[in-house]
């Protein structure tokens, strides 16, 4: 699956890079995040709850690692999730622009999706996954403000 | 002799009021005091090293009572059995890995079962599975029937250098040379996807294990309780008198429950011997899209060869056919693809090579057609082609090609998937294409019909095929009839029934000879403890093998009426006539008796049984055919194609039939218009789509699309009858012919409808989206 947008932060970009990398406001980023704490640098480990259509509640074990770290411009997230309603897999990669006072902010999900999720909640999933990046990425902008 | 319901009659079934009342057994319909319910887990993983599987958080949970994974079955587990082996074909390479109960080491399909939890409640037992860890390191999967045998394709089975199952080539002819002069060559690209079988009853078991007896009884919806009594007792060290197998009313087999032993199958059993307690385990829906069997992918790149006046000088195809992740059924799909290819057209020279190919999507065993649908599609595809070609039409280089009736019995020289040369017994198809083309007003169509519908705007297409069905196959099957002292008969046979009308349309073979309604015969299948010889309900074979097994043993159970009846009335057996329950001399209708009383005589109480002779009016008989027996028809379609939306909506449907003798008209209409309806959702509704991951995408019918009410239409049907010389019934298999040649007809009508700017349709199953894409011009979309 591959989940591709855009979104425009009210912050200018080394706010929202700063931000991306704070574990709370992170957390905020993946909507359904119950935890989510720094297992060592910039490796983070948590807990989400997700529904997808039929798919309700379904607690997946993450894991988020960033890598490819080019201040204040792009960085790539490693996205692990697993629970007994199937997995996801996958990487990210994040691009940050200045928009005069604002923050541009491109990203490119490619994610291989498996078990329940997929094959029962697969008609969904597209949709499920765009909304939910954009409300999670509206609630980090809420919280740089 | 025949009587109003004796072979010919469309008598009502005897099984419907059962059926209709709510009062027949299915196996979730059995109860037993302290059973035990089972779930499973099962692999999200396409593909992956099985590295630990933990049962302990399950094991703890309140109503658990067992958890097993592969290492808990100690010796007992081993994979399944090779089913078919290859037959003797001379350029043949081949190479099996079947299933196993329990993955262990790796997976290799999504929902291969990993860990079985047994516990009080379906409930408790699946909490339980989700509390088992499961510790995967997925590896690439084998996503495409292409990809399989790409140079960095993943192995799927650690012990072969590569993903091919099995190459095999099989030819008559020289095709190079009989075509060097040929006036036209069309050649294509042939893709055919995966289905589900989808029945409405899924799978299910039960297993009961009396200590005391030392006796398993196991309610299993397979469609071979014989060979599954007989393997389970090999399996579990139990004599085979001490397993009883019974397949009580099952809600479709469609092919899938011929396959064992599934996993299920070989555990329940097991564990209920372990653990001492009934235990169930009825198969869920998702749970079906991954755990039974499935089928239709095949890939064909095939040439069609034909002289100036569109005669087939010959074809060369060269297919891949996706096996998925193990292949118990050897061969039999593509060598039935190979055979069918043919169809009832005289191919004097081809050339048929396939690769047999292991991807990581779930197993690949027949699934109603067993590959002949992609033979038909092919081979009517090409012959559409050539005709558009040459200018010839569409139903004349048919009927240019087919074997004429002088030509039977007709020898194609290659092998079929019984072992035995493929030989058309019979047939006779011109008159079923005249037929078809007088039911469907083919002519008016052409000339009247559609021009006006053109004039309208609308998009109204014609469609007719032809096909063979290979059908009937051996090695036997048996029953034994017996005559009971209140009159009635009752006949056991050994096959499994799953909707065909068996306890009908045996009722009525039997019924004639001994002169009784097929009302007063009884007939039971599946019981492995009411008969213990046979193989299963597969390849359409029911009517013919056991239909005649049913029949020979009347006849001898007739030839003790007689005989009894002789002696009991002082006349000649010559001067006795049987019907309406009743032995009677000729002409004399006061010297009479019953059947009743015939069959109390020959069990007498007090006396002797005159020696050389057995007690009572019962026989056992047997029948294998030499060869399978080749049914044939015909279908025909109009539909229309709304252009904005690519629906289709169907207008006409008609199907013209050779099964040779008919025992029961309106049976043999019923397994057509099920047969039809199946092929509709093969050509235009049903698909399992798996992505790259091998991750299938749509297994709920919330996107699994099936054919509903709304689109099977009402279809018409004919009958011509070419008796089989294979069988004193002179009857062939039915059971998969309706949904063989759908696929073409769709495509060939869809662009007829369409007309000159009409895409080629060389797929099968399309959709309203995909034909949508099409229709915009995007075949690779």
């Amino acid at each position: 699956m591959i989940i591709q947008s855009e979104y425009l932060f009210d912050a200018d970009r080394p706010t929202v890079y700063a931000g991306l990398q704070d574990p709370a406001i992170l957390a905020k980023a993946l909507p359904g995040t119950q935890t989510l704490e720094i297992v060592e640098g910039t490796r983070y480990a948590g807990e989400m709850v997700v529904s997808v259509g039929p798919v309700t509640a379904a607690r997946f074990e993450v894991s988020v690692e960033l890598t490819e770290l080019i201040e204040p411009e792009s960085f790539t997230m490693l996205v692990g999730g697993k629970g007994k309603a199937g997995f996801v897999d996958g990487r990210a990669d994040v691009r940050l622009e200045d928009r005069g006072a604002q923050c541009l902010m491109w990203y490119k999900a490619d994610l291989a999706v498996g078990g329940r999720v997929a094959s029962v909640g697969q008609r969904l999933l597209d949709s499920v996954g765009k909304a939910m990046s954009q409300r999670g990425l509206k609630a980090v902008d809420r919280m740089l403000q | 002799m025949t009587t109003t319901s004796g072979i010919g009659a469309s008598t009502l079934r005897n099984e419907d009021h059962r059926l209709l009342t709510g009062s027949a057994l299915f196996v979730d319909d059995v109860h037993l005091e302290g059973m035990l319910h089972v779930a499973f887990v099962r692999s999200d993983y396409a593909h992956g090293v099985l590295r630990d599987v933990d049962l302990s958080a399950a094991l703890a949970l309140p109503g658990v009572i067992a958890a097993y994974a592969a290492d808990d079955l100690g010796e007992y587990w081993s994979p399944g059995p090779l089913l078919v082996p290859p037959p003797p074909i001379e350029r043949c390479e081949f190479r099996s890995a079947t299933q196993v109960p329990l993955a262990k080491d790796k997976v290799r399909h999504v929902g291969e079962a990993i860990a079985m939890i047994v516990a009080e409640s379906r409930y408790v037992a699946e909490d339980g599975a989700a509390l088992v860890e499961v510790d995967i390191e997925p590896l690439p999967a084998v996503a495409t029937t292409e990809g399989a045998l790409a140079d960095d394709a993943a192995r799927i089975h650690d012990q072969f250098d590569s993903n091919q199952a099995a190459h095999v080539v099989q030819e008559k002819g020289d095709y190079e040379s009989a075509t060097a002069d040929a006036a036209l060559r069309v050649r294509r690209r042939f893709r055919m996807d995966r289905g589900a079988s989808a029945p409405m009853e899924n799978r299910g078991i039960v297993a009961q294990w009396d200590e005391r007896c030392a006796e398993l009884t196991i309610w299993d919806t397979t469609q071979a309780p014989i060979p599954i009594r007989n393997g389970l007792a090999h399996m579990l060290g139990l004599p085979e008198t001490h397993v009883r197998v019974i397949a009580p009313f099952i809600g479709g087999g469609f092919g899938p429950k011929i396959m064992m032993f599934y996993p299920e199958e070989v555990l329940l059993p097991w564990a209920a011997m372990q653990l001492k307690r009934p235990l169930k385990w009825i198969e869920d829906r998702q749970e079906s899209f991954f755990a039974t069997t499935q089928e239709r992918e095949q890939i064909h790149d095939a040439e069609l060869a034909v002289d100036a006046d569109g005669r087939i000088l010959g074809v060369r195809d060269s297919f891949l056919c996706d096996t998925g992740a193990y292949n118990p059924y050897g061969l039999t799909i593509p060598i039935n693809s190979q055979c069918t290819l043919l169809g009832p057209y005289d191919v004097p020279n081809y050339w048929s090579e396939f690769r047999l190919v292991f991807t990581n999507k779930p197993i690949v065993t027949p699934v109603r057609g067993a590959g002949r649908q992609h033979g038909v599609f092919v081979m009517e595809r090409l012959l559409d082609l050539a005709a558009a070609e040459l200018g010839i039409d569409r139903a004349e280089i048919r009927r240019r090609n087919f074997l004429p009736p002088d030509a039977f019995p007709h020898d194609h020289e290659i092998l079929y998937q019984d072992f035995a040369p493929l030989v058309y017994d019979s047939g006779n198809y011109e008159p079923a294409l005249d037929k078809a083309l007088e039911m469907i007003d083919y002519h008016r169509f052409a000339t009247e019909l559609q021009p006006a519908y053109r004039t309208d705007g609308r998009a109204v297409g014609l469609g007719i095929v032809s096909y063979v069905e290979g059908t009937g196959v051996g090695p036997y099957e048996g029953a034994r009839v017996t005559v009971q002292t209140d009159g009635r008969v009752c006949v056991a046979t050994g096959v499994g029934t799953q909707g065909q009308g068996h306890f009908t349309s045996f009722a009525q073979v039997v019924a004639e000879p001994l002169g009784v309604s097929a009302a007063e015969v009884d007939v039971i299948t599946g019981d492995t403890s009411h008969f213990n010889w046979g193989t299963g309900t597969f390849a359409s074979r029911g009517a013919v093998v056991a239909g005649n097994a049913c029949h020979a043993a009347a006849l001898a159970v007739r030839g003790k009426i007689l005989a009894t009846a002789a002696g009991a009335l002082g006349a000649d057996e010559s001067d006795l006539e049987i019907g309406g329950g009743f032995v009677h001399v000729r002409d004399e209708p006061d010297r009479t008796i019953s059947l009743g009383d015939l069959a109390a005589r020959a069990n007498p109480l007090r006396g002797a049984v005159t020696p050389g002779t057995e007690p009572g009016l019962e026989a056992t008989a047997y029948f294998g055919p030499e060869r399978g027996s080749t049914a044939s028809g015909v279908h025909a379609i109009v539909l229309e194609i709304d252009r904005d939306t690519a629906q289709i909506d169907i207008l006409r449907y008609v199907v013209v039939h050779d099964c040779g003798t008919v025992i029961n008209p309106m049976i043999v209409e019923g397994q057509i218009h099920g047969g039809v309806a199946h092929g509709i959702g093969n050509a235009f509704y049903e698909e399992l789509v798996f992505d790259e991951g091998a991750q299938l995408m749509n297994a709920s019918f919330m996107d699994y699309l099936l054919p509903t009410a709304m689109d099977v239409p009402h279809i018409e049907t004919a009958h011509v009858m070419t008796p089989s010389p294979l069988n004193p019934l002179g009857v062939k298999g039915v059971g998969e012919a309706g949904a063989i040649p759908v696929g073409a007809l769709f495509a060939q009508a869809i662009e007829d409808a369409l007309g000159a700017d009409a895409p080629e349709i060389l797929e099968m199953p399309l959709s309203p989206n995909r034909l949508f894409e099409l229709l915009q011009g995007d075949p690779d979309a």
